[in-house]
């Protein structure tokens, strides 16, 4: 029934008497046969070296049922006395979470604590706190900032060039010109045909107008701006810079503000602070990252979108970017396309050449006519935060010797019609105050005649046409201020 | 204020700790008050002028226990222990479960011809409320049983019942457990310091990082209209809700722990790699540990535990989890929750006294504890549905799903349902069960940390620290155990 291999194992419960129990726990030998047990019989013994010899029942040696209520006593089974229940129990309980829950130590805590000295407390604290901000720069600067420019995180990728674009004029050495202002300038200036137009050699000619943007924000970039020292810079004074921002408050400018305050902070460096500081309003200036830890909040507004770009295009070389040749798309600093990118853009195809008929007529008795009344089109005299903003550029640019031009870009003939007398008495006026100030000149296209249906976008935006027109006639005024 | 409140470590950690340990070394008393002070205005900035609830339990049950522990009279003591149970089970009754009360009685009588809808008081649930009673709670029922001691001091008492790091959401700790540590003399300890800040980063990054983003996910799912008869989304929503909620109260844990070891305090561990359970018992022995022994030596023994017969076991187990369901919230969702966790550990001792199953076990024990493994885990997401979704009618179709009744399979249905963010939060799902696994394996991740040296230890918790602060989320989700 078992081979000499396996009797081996079996153990011997007294010397008068073989009682023995099959390896499998399934027989027992009753002196003269094997008899079936209880499955699961279980025995206790130690190997000798040799042979395994049984354990003396004092020492805890027996063989028990399955259940370790009964002991084999060689004869019969009889339960197990009193006094080993417990010490018994706590083995069946300890067999049956073996049986329930083999992985049970998976998990203990191993709590040890190692004793640590001053020195590597020292170490430990150094080396956190630098892999800490070496992290938090690393994300910043590797995969947040440079998200921001090619639109795959916010919608509009100039809205993070300003500072770096500024560094990189600062480092041009050559003459230049720089256009800041709302997108009625970014679809008016292109800087290469105004280069090739006034054909000076050394001269570049920068756009870093921002869509959507007015006085009180571009004011953030003004000490950037005094430290690269452009010769001109043109700041757009038209229909979006002179309105109230308090007057018209609502949660959408509010989101505006907040996305470009935050991009705006983040990028610019720490001595890029001025008096802009003070005419910010509460509200907006706990936008402005000016602490570790407003700008790691501020990182934080786009890290998780910047975090899925980056890994979608690392694993699955998908990117929610738009393509190169898209208007929103902008290279990088570090691009070979980044310099020529600041002086001509790609712009959106004009919205008016798409139209059809009843378009256009919709467009020129709804939109037209609703604009007239919008806020931006009635610009105050004086006072409000926008004006504040205009008066500090152009007195701090005016008094460290860069030549201010105000340009006013042209509107659409159709809603120069609609306009009620004296409904731009206010853009005239701050004109007029502002042109005041040493070093500055004033090139007002609104009013002049020569701009027609064909040079626009839409009703306050040029085209194609437009901006080959507004280059011509810019080029001269321009070439004439850098000769003087 | 909570554990992700900037605030918790700018000022009030920093100055609770210098106090602790300048300001009051060596005077134990001074800084047993000092923590009391502390903890209460932690608690006020958390819930306000609820502390008064917390002062009321405590009073109630430091008299309690005093009377108790003084008399020899056994109706006294009953008298006092039945007080201490009214007034504590009182509030928990009214500010936690009266509108609850209301609302399932207007449910029943709104069916009944002409009987008046009766309005709902809508107490807001006081923060912590459930923890602080039950911990209170046990330090008179052990005074009463003979099995612990009263404590000497007040206000060791009333740093007992509102010690601020375990205060709004746990660890139970009891209270004899408590003394021993404000007995010991307390000194600065720079390896309990390093232990106490690897445990504060290791539960941020679980709360910040994995359960606040996993968050979005789950929230997105169990929205109304989303296709819950995939069962590719449902189970992927009821991965995320576990992975949420294990790393979210987890989290506050480790915070609560390290803020203790802070103060030089050893709190109770209350989970032990819970997902790794090979069995529902295994899971409840892993799981909110000090919640499931509360309840084993104050409900479920009390009721009768293992001891009376299978029936009354099956009573007693069935009572105590329905209750501890309805310990987490005033909801049915919560009952059912405790129950079906009633029935799969009564199945656990059903098949663990199975003799297919222990031969099995013996026969093939890694794949049975696999099996294991995996039924458990099973069962133990599918209940989490039932804690996660409040809509009956989504639960019902949600639950179907998970078993694949009613069901289909559709992974481009579960993509295009899931919120933009997917890349990043499918990474961090996949390493959370892998690093569940490895801390398991090494006898919990966060102790084996705390032991490295200085290097890995800067290296690991400054990038850990660097990654929560810049991919933290705009709004801080609550802590989801605060609303218990």
């Amino acid at each position: 029934m078992f081979s000499n291999s396996s009797l081996v194992r079996l153990f011997r419960m007294d010397a008068n008497h073989e009682k023995l129990v099959s390896p499998d726990g399934l027989f027992i030998w009753k002196g003269n046969k094997w008899i079936e047990s209880p499955s699961g019989t279980t025995q206790t013994f130690n190997w000798n070296g040799s042979n395994w010899e049984p354990i003396n029942p004092k020492d805890g040696g027996m063989v028990l049922s399955p259940d370790s209520e009964n002991l084999w006593t060689g004869k019969k089974w009889i339960p197990i006395p009193p006094s080993l229940h417990d010490n018994l129990t706590s083995k069946k309980t300890n067999q049956n979470d073996k049986i329930n829950t083999r992985k049970s130590s998976f998990g203990n805590h191993n709590k040890n604590m190692i004793n640590i000295n001053n020195i590597e407390i020292l170490k430990s604290m150094i080396s956190g706190i630098f892999i800490f901000f070496v992290t938090t720069s690393m994300l910043s600067s590797q995969i947040i900032q440079p998200l921001l420019y090619d639109a795959s995180i916010v919608r509009v990728g100039r809205y993070a060039l300003t500072f770096d674009a500024w560094d990189t004029i600062e480092d041009d050495e050559a003459i230049s010109v720089v256009g800041i202002g709302s997108s009625m300038l970014q679809y008016a200036l292109d800087g290469n045909c105004v280069e090739n137009e006034m054909n000076l050699e050394g001269t570049y000619v920068y756009n870093l107008a921002i869509p959507g943007s007015m006085p009180y924000i571009e004011m953030l970039q003004t000490e950037a701006a005094v430290k690269a020292s452009p010769d001109i810079i043109m700041i757009e004074v038209g229909p979006n810079s002179l309105w109230d921002v308090n007057e018209f408050s609502n949660d959408a400018l509010l989101n505006y503000f907040e996305l470009r305050l935050t991009i705006l902070s983040l990028m610019m460096d720490g001595d890029d602070d001025g008096i802009w500081l003070d005419i910010l309003r509460d509200s907006e200036l706990s936008f402005i990252a000016n602490s570790f830890d407003k700008e790691f909040k501020a990182e934080s507004v786009h890290a998780d979108d910047a975090l899925e770009e980056f890994l979608r295009r690392i694993i699955l070389d998908d990117s929610s970017a738009p393509r190169e040749v898209s208007a929103a798309y902008v290279p990088n600093p570090n691009h070979e396309d980044w310099h020529s990118y600041l002086r001509t853009q790609k712009w959106l195809y004009s919205k008016l050449e798409l139209m059809d008929e009843e378009k256009r007529m919709e467009w020129e008795n709804s939109t037209v006519v609703n604009a007239v009344r919008k806020g931006v089109n009635n610009p105050e005299h004086y006072g409000t935060l926008n004006h504040e903003a205009l008066e500090y550029m152009v007195s701090r640019f005016s008094e460290t010797g860069i030549k201010v031009v105000l340009v006013s870009p042209p509107l659409h003939p159709l809603l120069l019609e609609e306009l009620n007398p004296g409904q731009y008495d206010g853009h005239n006026n701050t004109l007029e105050n502002l042109s005041l100030n040493d070093n500055v000149e004033t090139l007002n296209f609104i009013w002049e005649d020569y701009w027609v249906d064909d040079d626009f976008f839409d009703h306050n935006h040029l085209d194609r046409h437009g901006r080959e027109k507004f280059c011509e006639v810019l080029a001269p005024y321009i070439s004439s201020y850098l000769e003087n | 204020m909570d554990f992700v409140t900037p605030g918790y470590y700018y000022w009030f950690l920093p100055i609770t700790m210098a106090l602790y340990f300048t300001l009051l070394k060596g005077k134990q008393e001074n800084r047993i008050i000092l923590l009391v002070i502390m903890s209460y205005i932690f608690f006020f900035l958390s819930s306000g002028w609820y502390f008064i609830l917390l002062a009321v339990s405590t009073c109630t049950d430091w008299i309690a226990g005093k009377k108790i522990s003084t008399s020899d009279d056994d109706y006294i003591k009953k008298r006092w222990l039945y007080t201490s149970l009214s007034i504590n089970l009182g509030l928990l009754a009214v500010f936690k479960y009266l509108d609850f009360f209301i609302e399932s009685l207007n449910l029943i009588t709104l069916k009944l011809p002409s009987s008046p809808e009766i309005s709902t008081l809508g107490l807001i649930l006081p923060i912590g409320i459930s923890f602080y009673t039950f911990q209170t709670m046990s330090y008179t029922i052990d005074i009463y049983r003979g099995t612990g001691k009263p404590y000497e001091k007040f206000t060791d008492f009333a740093c007992y019942a509102s010690f601020f790091p375990q205060l709004v959401a746990g660890p139970i700790v009891r209270s004899q457990e408590f003394i021993e540590q404000i007995n010991k003399p307390r000194e600065f300890s720079i390896s309990r310091t390093r232990l106490g800040i690897t445990l504060i980063v290791y539960g941020l990054f679980k709360k910040i990082i994995i359960a606040d983003n996993v968050a979005v996910h789950v929230n997105e799912i169990f929205a109304e209209g989303a296709a819950l008869d995939n069962t590719a989304l449902v189970w992927w929503g009821a991965l995320c809700f576990g992975i949420q909620i294990y790393c979210d109260f987890s989290g506050y844990t480790d915070i609560a722990l390290g803020s203790a070891h802070l103060m030089s305090i050893e709190l109770p561990e209350n989970f032990r790699t819970p997902y790794a359970a090979t069995s529902p018992r295994d899971f409840w022995r892993r799981w909110h540990i000090s919640l499931s022994t509360w309840l084993r030596d104050y409900l479920y023994i009390p009721l009768g535990g293992s001891r009376n017969g299978n029936t009354k076991l099956a009573l007693a187990l069935m009572a105590t989890m329905i209750l501890g369901g309805l310990w987490h919230g005033a909801s049915w969702n919560f009952a059912i929750w405790g129950f079906l966790h009633g029935i799969l550990l009564l199945g656990n001792r059903v098949l663990a006294s199975n003799k297919l199953i222990i031969s099995s076990f013996y026969k093939f024990p890694k794949i049975m504890t696999g099996f294991g493994w995996l039924v458990t885990q099973f069962s133990i997401f599918f209940t989490w549905l039932v804690f996660r979704i409040e809509d009956t009618t989504m639960l019902f179709r949600s639950m179907k799903s998970f078993i694949g009744i009613d069901a289909y399979w559709d992974l481009d249905e579960l993509l295009s349902s899931l919120p933009y963010i997917k890349v990043t939060t499918a990474i961090m799902v996949f390493s959370f069960i892998i690093l569940h696994g490895i801390s398991g394996y090494l006898g919990s991740g966060k102790y084996w940390l705390a032991r490295r040296n200085p290097f890995i230890w800067g290296i690991i918790c400054g990038s850990a620290l660097g990654v929560c602060v810049i991919l933290r989320p705009i709004e801080a989700a609550d802590f989801i155990y605060f609303k218990f």
